[in-house]
């Protein structure tokens, strides 16, 4: 009986130590970081195109949190400044990823400003990107249909077009507000 | 009536408990020594309560756009900002995105292709006799005026193109020239309209 009690104690106290030390301290720290100036909130197209994002796995594949220089190249790499926490202030849930199967896309927005070309990247990714291993999308196009006068249209290599179907906008949308090139001023003293 | 078999119960062994037993010292200080080594860990890397940097951060990194004081790559900036849909070897994809050698609009007149640079392009527009619909991004908040010359200054030059450098003064007009209007410039008919050919 003192072990069934002393074991439940155990497990709690160790719940709560855990909790509190991973949970607790971060949120203690981190709960006064605000949205940074050069931030702006999702647009609802935008937000749109970050649940679809979700939907279509994105993240397993791409990841949005470029690293410190000490980490790893990635400002050589064109991916931008290291993240910090408050890029990720309107980002619920946050969309990290793991893993770097394809670029990261923390700055795909800067870096890649034109929507003619994602829609396309979208629809053929080995188009624009020879050699790229991105599955296609095609599924997010309408091909063979007359358009329409607002349907966004995609002109294809070698003739053709496909029209955009709205949750191709939206992720383009989400796509092209990844923009996190605003700097982040450190503390006062602490750039050398 | 249930009648207990004393007997039986005679034979049976006491209910094993396990004796109290202190834990190995070994054990005890490694306990000690990692938890010691985490409230270290924690000390050290605190970054003097800058948390909103991050875990271990090279402050420096955090500023970006880095004083382009040394001279500046045409070549590279146009590799990392254009190629995308122009290609490196400035044809673009036919009936996608226009290419850039041989094209009438980058040969020409600098001040058109650095309008377009600054401000986008939308709408249509005929090149090397093939009509193209599209929307080029402005660049007017990403690059410099300095920049968006080194890039023209390759265009022009590269890929069998023969047309002079770009000044940078020619893009800082067509900046200033541009800078009221919010979208791109409507295709082919507007560029025409707004930057006459000198």
């Amino acid at each position: 009986m003192n072990a069934a009690l002393g074991t439940a104690f155990g497990a709690v106290g160790l719940l709560a130590l855990a909790g509190s030390l991973l949970v607790g301290a971060p949120y203690a720290q981190l709960r006064g970081e605000g949205a940074p100036a050069g931030l702006r909130p999702y647009t609802a197209e935008a937000a749109r195109g970050r649940e679809a994002y979700m939907a279509l796995g994105c993240i397993y594949c791409h990841s949005q949190q470029p690293r410190d220089p000490r980490q790893a190249p990635d400002a050589e790499r064109g991916w931008g400044r290291p993240s910090v926490p408050a890029d990720y202030a309107y980002d619920h849930p946050h969309l990290l990823g793991t893993m770097r199967t394809g670029p990261d896309l923390f700055n795909i927005g800067a870096r890649q400003p034109s929507r003619d070309w994602h829609l396309l990247h979208l629809y053929d990714p080995r188009a624009v990107v020879p050699g790229s291993i991105m599955p296609a999308h095609r599924f997010l196009f309408d091909v063979g249909g007359a358009a329409g006068p607002e349907d966004v249209v995609v002109n294809l290599p070698g003739g053709g077009t496909a029209v955009a179907r709205p949750e191709a906008l939206d992720l383009v949308a989400y796509l092209l507000s990844l923009d996190h090139t605003y700097p982040v001023a450190p503390a006062e003293g602490s750039v050398p | 009536m249930i009648r207990l078999n004393h007997e039986a119960l005679a034979r049976e062994n006491r209910e094993p408990i396990e004796a109290p037993r202190r834990m190995p010292p070994v054990f005890a200080a490694l306990v000690v020594a990692l938890a010691a080594w985490g409230a270290a860990y924690l000390w050290r890397d605190a970054g003097e309560g800058r948390f909103g940097e991050g875990d271990q951060r090279t402050p420096a990194a955090l500023l970006v756009r880095p004083a382009s004081g040394g001279a500046i790559d045409g070549k590279a900036l146009y590799e990392a900002r254009c190629a995308a849909c122009h290609q490196a070897s400035g044809l673009g994809l036919p009936g996608a995105f226009p290419p850039l050698a041989g094209s009438e609009w980058v040969l020409g007149a600098a001040s058109r292709p650095a309008s377009i640079v600054v401000a986008g392009l939308g709408g249509s527009i005929q090149v090397k006799g093939h009509a193209y619909q599209g929307a080029m991004p402005a660049f007017r908040d990403q690059l410099s005026d300095a920049e968006i010359a080194a890039i023209l200054t390759y265009a022009r030059g590269a890929w069998g193109n023969g047309a002079p450098p770009v000044e940078v003064d020619t893009v800082a007009a067509a900046r200033a020239a541009l800078a009221d209007r919010a979208g791109p410039i409507e295709g082919e008919a507007e560029l025409v309209r707004l930057v006459p050919s000198p």
